[in-house]
């Protein structure tokens, strides 16, 4: 049956049913975009480890908890950098060290520590990197190393926090988005009672009340959730553009048509509960 | 085409408000249903439109049994039954026109056919000009007409009216009895009730008498 509701229901009646789809549908936007800049950003910085080790130059040592002076750091360097000098795997050493202000009296320096970065080979053997560990572990105790696979997993333990923060975000704005919605539905319902149960009284079957209410609120629905997935495009487009993420348009409209289509099932499923139950008293 | 048989009404498991009515309604007849106030006449006419089903008895209503119908059947069979409320109940967010148009567009009628027939319809009780008013902005009479109109735009084959003249003076009351003199003659079979004997008077009709829920 295709009757027109706007011309039985109040045409307000689910106006603001649309305007709540259209803010879910900006949030899921959001945090599907989150989820997908986490992934890109994690997926680059892991890349950048792959082919890279760092070493610290300890400025103390733990055990005897005794403070190396600086030249002893130094010593300790120049040491690596022979071991290391020509090795084939090795395309590159960065050395960063924290240097105290020059205005500071150099008697009372405190001894800082020395960061290398090694750039390896890309096509080095698998654990080729241990050879040198080993080497440098030998020849120089106080040397903390950080293979790639520890601040992989250093990055994605992080990367995990914001997928993990993302998708609650997600699924609590849907859980209390559906709860408004039901509770939108009945108010609304409970308000055309009167309507309802004189169309009943005419000979509208059951059925049929409950299908034109339900078509009464899909097209908020709609509308809130087109305009809602035009807004997520603009607003969130020139972060896209910006941060170089990674994006299958396929994929996330698709989440967000998903979402859509649970809040029209759920309105469904409410309007039909609630129709039945007003009804429920007449013969 | 309805028939009562020993049937009485209840609410809520409170006192009988009907006892024992036994009654016959033919094809195109005409019946007043008189008694005073709290006779139970709105009662009765809830029986007649399935808005109640009777506590004890047999309802039988275009050859089938009421109580043992199912709830489709039942909505199909309510499509016979015309109802003019005693308040009305003419759905004021909508104007004249779409509140005369409701019942054929639950029928899912065909936008056309419902156009001619409410525009002709609105004619015939006078309201042409009142199409896009709304129910608030006209006066008692109006409204009246109004749910009239609602009442007969399917063409049921009996019209339910509760007290149509009650709030009206005595001109306004006979040009509504004279409409449905006319509905009448077309063959709609029609049950009036009224405690107005003036009006008894003027349109002389068979009468069902009620007093304390019982027909005398
Ligand atoms: N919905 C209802 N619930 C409970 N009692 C009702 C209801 N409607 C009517 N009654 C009672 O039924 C009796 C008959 O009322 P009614 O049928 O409205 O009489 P009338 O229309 O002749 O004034 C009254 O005692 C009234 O209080
Ligand atoms: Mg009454």
């Amino acid at each position: 049956m295709a009757l027109p509701s706007s011309h039985i229901l109040p045409s307000s009646a689910f106006r603001h049913i649309g305007f709540m789809v259209l803010f879910m549908a900006v949030i899921a936007g959001f945090s599907a975009l989150g989820l997908l800049t986490t992934q890109t950003v994690t997926k680059s910085w892991i890349q950048d480890t792959q082919n890279k080790m760092t070493l610290e130059i300890l400025a103390f040592d733990e055990e005897e908890k005794v403070v190396f002076d600086q030249q002893r750091i130094e010593q300790n360097l120049a040491k690596i950098q022979k071991i290391i000098d020509g090795d084939p795997i090795i395309v590159s050493v960065d050395v960063t060290r924290f240097d105290n202000a020059d205005d500071i009296d150099k008697e009372y320096q405190i001894p800082s520590p020395i960061f290398m970065t090694f750039s390896l080979h890309p096509d080095r053997a698998k654990n080729a990197e241990q050879r040198i560990m080993n080497e440098i572990k030998e020849n120089v105790v106080q040397t903390i190393f950080k293979k790639p696979e520890i601040w992989q997993a250093d990055i994605n333990r992080t990367a995990l926090t914001f997928r993990f923060a993302f998708i609650s975000l997600a699924i609590g704005v849907f859980f209390v988005t559906s709860l408004v919605l039901s509770a939108t539905i009945r108010t609304q319902l409970q308000a055309s009672d009167k309507t309802l149960k004189l169309i009943y009284l005419m000979g509208a079957d059951v059925s049929i009340i409950v299908s034109l209410f339900q078509r009464a609120l899909i097209k908020p629905i709609i509308w809130g959730g087109i305009i809602g997935l035009i807004c997520t495009g603009f607003l969130f487009s020139p972060a896209v553009v910006f941060l170089n993420i990674e994006i299958q348009p396929l994929l996330f409209y698709g989440y967000l048509c998903m979402i859509f289509l649970t809040f029209v099932v759920v309105s469904y499923i409410i309007t039909s509960f609630t129709v039945r139950n007003a009804l429920k008293t007449m013969p | 085409m309805i028939e009562l048989s020993h049937v009485g009404l209840r609410y809520d498991g409170g006192p009988e408000v009907l006892s024992d009515i036994s009654l016959t309604i033919e094809q195109g007849s005409f019946h007043y249903l008189m008694g005073s106030s709290g006779s139970g006449k709105t009662s009765l006419m809830r029986l007649l439109h399935m808005g109640k089903l009777p506590s004890r008895g047999h309802i039988t209503m275009f050859d089938e049994d009421v109580a043992k119908s199912s709830r489709p059947k039942r909505a199909a069979l309510r499509n016979n039954i015309g109802v003019i409320f005693q308040d009305f109940r003419l759905l004021h967010h909508l104007s004249i026109y779409d509140n005369v148009a409701l019942p054929l567009r639950l029928l899912d009628q065909p936008e056309k056919k419902i156009k001619s027939a409410v525009t002709e319809m609105i004619k015939w009780i006078g309201l042409g000009e009142y199409g896009h008013v709304r129910p608030p902005f006209l006066s008692g009479g109006q409204q009246q007409r109004v749910a009239i109109a609602r009442a007969i735009i399917t063409k049921p084959k009996i019209l339910l009216a509760d007290e149509p003249t009650g709030s009206l003076d005595d001109p306004m009351g006979d040009s509504i009895m004279k409409l449905f003199e006319e509905l009448n003659k077309r063959g709609m079979a029609l049950i009036v009730a009224t405690h107005n004997k003036g009006t008894v008077e003027r349109f002389p009709h068979p009468l069902l008498k009620l007093k304390a829920g019982h027909l005398v």
